[in-house]
């Protein structure tokens, strides 16, 4: 039976009437029942079924520093390569990696280039918006809800994205549509009423009353046993009520989630074919959405998020902060890939960030807020192996107000190609309020 | 069972009133076609509430205290009551008045709270040059035992001359001093041509990056190892004891909403540090004052003007270009293989080379200067442009910190003296540091400023979606009384919007003002670790160091999480939001799956006793009431703890958690009083 409790939230108010027997809210014996079944449907559903993976670079990254335009006589004019430049030499000990001649891989992301050898990377230069604020807030906002300039919507483009995707009907379960691993829903999610947002899974569990958190063997307290639902039922009953309030929502989806967690390999996980994540919570994240990708539990959509990209000061070229941090982020993208294997064919990864920095550095090592910056693609089905986008140049006359790289391919041309191509969306006029995109403008990421 | 509804039905409903409620419930009859279905019983106390023509004067004063305070104490209702709401407003607005010596004897066993700039900044310096000390060292043994390759040398020491041996100093004891050349070759000592190279050793044994680093930091007073993160961990813990413990909740709730306003992130260098200072004399010593006053505190705070760059921010500067002089000489060379050499004269360049003519250098860096007017007075929407970011950096150009004694230090050789137009206003050349003073008169006595900032204290103290009408009121208080924030906070909240039943627990609660207000809703109170003992000292430091300085770790190797572990747990760890816009005002943005089941975990914890450095007996609430008694109990803890105000959906599951007979388990039901739909809010 299709749940209509989405209808009911979206309407927000205490409408119950004419549901009827809903899973939702009757008896709890028959919801247990639906759910049961799920699993079984659900990984006949799930095999082939379309993952997107989106990674928000939060802070503005520096897109001129991840892939190096060397072939652009300018690039060595605005930035100065040796101590104190932030510019990637393009020979000697720390070159940059060469991709395709013009471009080239900040040599702390190694890792990725195999992965764009084998034709599923491809970095998309000189994204961004055409809203010219430069302020983080603002823009991550407007990026987030895919609608640049205007304040008054009030919910995410991958919210939108799911609420609009055909395969919907067919789904059963639609919890795990669309999770973060955040501590709190992000934007980019608000507005989908089942999103959940989970930190660690290792950690998503009741803990038992009366007792302090159990041990692990290596002396680190570990989640109270989330096999042990005792604690759960009490709780779960102050929130079964169906009655439009935000947090009884939240406190449903909360206890369905742990259910599903629940069920879940109790082991520790183990990644597929030797793939390393790096140490942290960026990894730590990557690592737990390959999880639920592979356990089937329904991920359409998966978001993370990374931060630190805000350059200001001493940034640094080969060595630095900028390349520790990229190292991180290569690296947990390689392992990601790795370890999704096969999969991968299903799954494209998109990573994004809110604006770049400025193409010359500032007066302390670093780069302040800029315009165009470069995004990443990952996947089974994207055309890896080149660099997408239109590169726009970077001499005087060619930049943004003399200040930063121009954007020469809308966000939401990219947004709109990975939602249609990957995620089967065909309504891209409810994706985007006030814009027109479409295959003409589409960079030609994801094969048809 | 004692029916708490019907017991208010009595007082309130007169005749009158009797019909009217039954008009009403007609209303929602008809108008609400789909309420009909729905079981009365399921809708949460607060849509009820919302329903009501006015609120109680016990939801009034609940709402009082869950938005002026951080949740009532069990009875502190009753002595709202007594007293009367506005007698209680009228103190608070006037902490001065209201005596809070226990929370003040508390604290002043935190001495670190009071340390100066001088004794953060070197606490800081110090602890972070022995971090890099010890990993200087591990690398030189790594390199010589032959675990690792070469050993990067420090940044900007000098090079081996080829053939030189130098011991490296520290190393072979903690008496470091100046490396002694020759003075004996211990085992470390390398020979020319690995890159590892004698480190900068001040007289402490602290690994600097230059003789004058080194010097400098021997200047600076010595703090005990460990004072860096100690510091901030006192911090933490008096943030928590005064939120939990303190008379004066206004103050409180306050300090939090500025702190929060001027977001500083301690994951940033020596903000680590800093923050104590600038929580002390910034935030604390200006809640009640006038905004300008606390703008300019801010501006001139050695914390923010690290978090924001500004200490770093030059005027523009042309380099000089020195001319590249050349010599001549002859050389002889052999030429295209030819067999016999020739004379030829080449130039090389005299000296080092001349560096490129560059553009003016810019030094500029604009990051407070945008944050100043984006987040801090006029909005994002306040109306200035990116011309007026920049003026407005080049007025704070010279803005900066004495690194030695971690104050506030104008550098007039740093600051951009011409003449700028910020907003419209033309600000002469020549102005020195009164520019950025102007600057902040500009900005402080703005429209844009005063509606911005009534704007997020009506966020904060009222709701997501405050009244317009009652935002205005409030600009028009602050621009009245040139920015008295005393008089603003007293507009909003003796407004007649403020006790609109649309606002009764119409906010959801932070992460930090669930964890507060759970342990005073069980009466509970927090014990500061010792900082004179060696199990204090550690645990302050666990605090700062897992839960505050990083990322909410929830592997801390301790059993009982502390409070603060735990309000990082919950999604808000302390000084650590990373943008400077602060943690979320819109409480809706806290409602997730991940972080209700994080409030579930701290509340059964917390029932349980089971978070270090509070203590909470739930059983001590229900002293004279025999366990067996179901009702009564339920009747006690729901009193104290929601002022009996919860659904009858809440109140059924409760009860259907009671053993069938027996003694009723006290802290499995605060547990769930506390995890309840309504507990979340306020």
């Amino acid at each position: 039976m299709k749940s209509s409790r989405r209808l009911f939230l979206k309407q927000g108010a205490i409408a119950l009437a004419s549901v009827g027997l809903a899973p939702a809210f009757g008896p709890k014996f028959l919801r247990s029942a639906v759910y049961a079944d799920a699993p079984a449907r659900l990984a006949a559903a799930a095999g082939g079924k379309k993952v997107m993976i989106c990674i928000f670079q939060r802070g503005a990254v520096d897109g001129l520093s991840m892939v190096v335009p060397h072939g652009d006589a300018n690039y060595y004019q605005l930035r100065q390569v040796g101590p104190g430049g932030i510019a990637i030499p393009n020979s000697g000990p720390d070159a940059l990696i060469d991709l395709d001649g013009f471009f080239g891989l900040h040599p702390s992301l190694a890792a990725l280039k195999p992965i764009y050898d084998a034709g599923h990377l491809a970095p998309i230069q000189a994204v961004g918006s055409p809203n010219p604020s430069r302020s983080h807030f603002d823009a991550q906002d407007f990026m987030e809800s895919a609608a640049p300039g205007m304040k008054v919507i009030q919910d995410g483009w991958l919210a939108r994205t799911l609420n609009n995707c055909p395969e919907d009907q067919a789904n059963m379960r639609e919890l795990f549509r669309g999770v973060s691993m955040t501590s709190r829903v992000p934007r980019s999610l608000e507005g989908y009423s089942h999103s959940i947002a989970i930190p660690d899974l290792k950690t998503f569990g009741l803990a038992q009353s009366n007792k302090v958190r159990d041990l692990n063997p290596d002396g680190t307290p570990g989640n109270a046993a989330p096999s042990d639902m005792s604690g759960a039922g009490a709780f779960e009953a102050m929130y079964d009520q169906g009655s439009g309030d935000v947090i009884h929502g939240a406190g449903q989806e909360t206890f369905e989630a742990l259910k599903v967690v629940k069920s879940l390999d109790a082991r520790p996980y183990v990644p597929a074919n030797g793939a390393v994540y790096p140490r942290g919570a960026f990894g730590t994240s990557l690592m737990q959405i390959a999880q639920l990708i592979k356990a089937d539990v329904g991920v359409e959509i998966a978001f993370a998020e990374i931060g630190g990209w805000d350059t200001h000061v001493a940034q640094g070229a080969t060595t630095g902060r900028l390349a520790t941090d990229l190292r991180d982020f290569g690296n947990g993208l390689a392992a990601l890939y790795t370890d999704l294997g096969d999969k991968m064919a299903d799954v494209a990864v998109l990573t994004m960030s809110e604006f770049g920095r400025t193409a010359r550095q500032n007066g302390n090592g670093g780069t302040d807020h800029g315009h165009g910056t470069c995004f990443f693609a990952m996947g089974g089905e994207v055309h890896g192996g080149r660099v997408l986008g239109q590169w726009p140049g970077l001499a005087p006359e060619q930049l943004n107000e003399n200040r930063d790289l121009v954007v020469t391919t809308d966000f939401r041309d990219v947004f709109g190609e990975m939602a249609q191509r990957q995620l089967g969306l065909t309504d891209l006029s409810a994706l985007f309020p006030d814009y027109q995109t479409g295959p003409d403008k589409y960079r030609n990421i994801l094969s048809v | 069972m004692a029916d708490v509804h019907s017991e208010r039905r009595k007082h309130f409903l007169g005749r009158q009133s009797r019909s009217l409620a039954a008009a009403a419930c007609l209303l929602l009859i008809s108008g609400a076609a789909e309420a009909v279905f729905a079981a009365p019983s399921s809708i949460p106390a607060y849509t009820k509430a919302q329903k009501q023509s006015a609120l109680t004067e016990d939801q009034k004063i609940s709402l009082v205290l869950n938005r002026l305070a951080f949740g009532p104490r069990p009875g502190e209702i009753q002595q709202v009551r007594t007293m009367g709401i506005d007698a209680w407003i009228d103190q608070q607005l006037h902490p001065e008045t209201l005596d809070d010596s226990t929370v003040d004897a508390e604290v002043a066993r935190l001495e670190d709270v009071n340390m100066s700039g001088t004794d953060l900044m070197a606490a800081y310096k110090e602890d972070k040059a022995r971090q890099k000390a010890k990993q200087q060292e591990r690398k030189l043994l790594n390199a010589a035992n032959g675990t690792t390759g070469q050993v990067q040398p420090a940044v900007g020491t000098p090079q081996l001359d080829a053939g030189q041996v130098q011991p490296v100093a520290g190393i072979q004891g903690p008496q470091a001093g100046a490396a002694g050349a020759g003075a004996g070759a211990s085992m470390l000592s390398l020979q020319a041509g690995s890159s590892v190279v004698a480190s900068n050793f001040g007289a402490n044994g602290l690994q600097t990056r230059s003789p004058r680093a080194a010097e400098n930091l021997a200047n600076l007073p010595d703090m005990m190892p460990g004072t860096s993160i100690e510091a901030l961990g006192e911090l933490a813990s008096s943030k928590v004891l005064r939120s939990i413990d303190s008379n004066r909740q206004l103050q409180e709730v306050l300090v939090d909403f500025w702190s929060n306003h001027f977001n500083l992130d301690v994951n940033k260098g020596p903000v680590q540090d800093l923050i104590v200072a600038d929580q002390r004399d910034v935030i604390r010593a200006h809640v009640f004052g006038k905004f300008r006053d606390l703008l300019e505190a801010s501006a001139k705070s050695p914390a923010m003007l690290w978090y924001l760059d500004n200490y770093q921010s030059t005027r523009t500067f042309t380099p000089q270009v020195r001319p590249q002089r050349y010599r001549y000489v002859r050389t002889m060379q052999y030429i295209n293989g030819s067999a016999v050499a020739v004379p030829v004269m080449r130039e090389l360049p005299v000296g080092r080379p001349a560096a490129p003519a560059k553009a003016r250098k810019s030094g500029l860096n604009e990051n407070y200067g945008r944050e100043l007017m984006e987040l801090h007075t006029l909005g994002v929407d306040g109306g200035y442009t990116q011309q007026d970011v920049t003026e407005v950096a080049r007025c704070f150009t010279g803005w900066g910190i004495d690194q030695q004694t971690g104050e506030f230090m104008f550098y007039p050789n740093r600051h951009d003296d011409g003449q700028k137009i910020v907003l419209g206003h033309l600000i002469p050349a020549g102005g020195g540091m009164q520019d950025g003073e102007t600057v902040l008169d500009i900005l402080a006595s703005s429209p844009s400023c005063a509606h911005f900032i009534s704007k997020e204290l009506c966020v904060r103290l009222v709701s997501d979606t405050p009244p317009e009408a009652l935002v205005d009121r409030a600009a028009a208080t602050f621009t009245r009384t040139q920015g008295d924030l005393r008089e603003v906070v007293r507009t909003i909240v003796t407004s007649p919007e403020f006790y609109s039943p649309s606002i009764y627990r119409s906010k959801v609660k932070s992460p930090f003002e669930y964890a507060v207000s759970a342990v005073r809703a069980v009466d509970g109170h927090y014990v500061a670790p010792d900082p004179d003992n060696l199990r204090g000292r550690a645990a302050i430091t666990a605090d700062a160091g897992v839960s505050i300085r990083r990322r909410p770790n929830r592997y801390s190797g301790r059993n009982s999480p502390s409070i603060i572990q735990e309000i990082a747990d919950l999604g808000e760890p302390m000084f650590s939001y990373e943008f400077p816009t602060g943690y979320p005002e819109i409480s809706s943005r806290w409602v997730s799956a991940g972080g209700l089941l994080a409030r579930f975990n701290y509340a059964t914890a917390l029932g349980s006793g089971q978070v270090s450095e509070v203590n909470a007996s739930p059983t001590d609430l229900l002293a004279g009431i025999p366990l067996t008694d179901h009702m009564a109990v339920l009747h006690k803890l729901v009193g104290d703890i929601l002022n009996g105000d919860i659904s009858d959906s809440t109140r059924k599951a409760l009860i259907n958690e009671m053993p069938a007979s027996g003694p009723v388990d006290p802290t499995q039901l605060t547990a769930l009083i506390i995890g309840s739909p309504e507990f979340q809010r306020r």
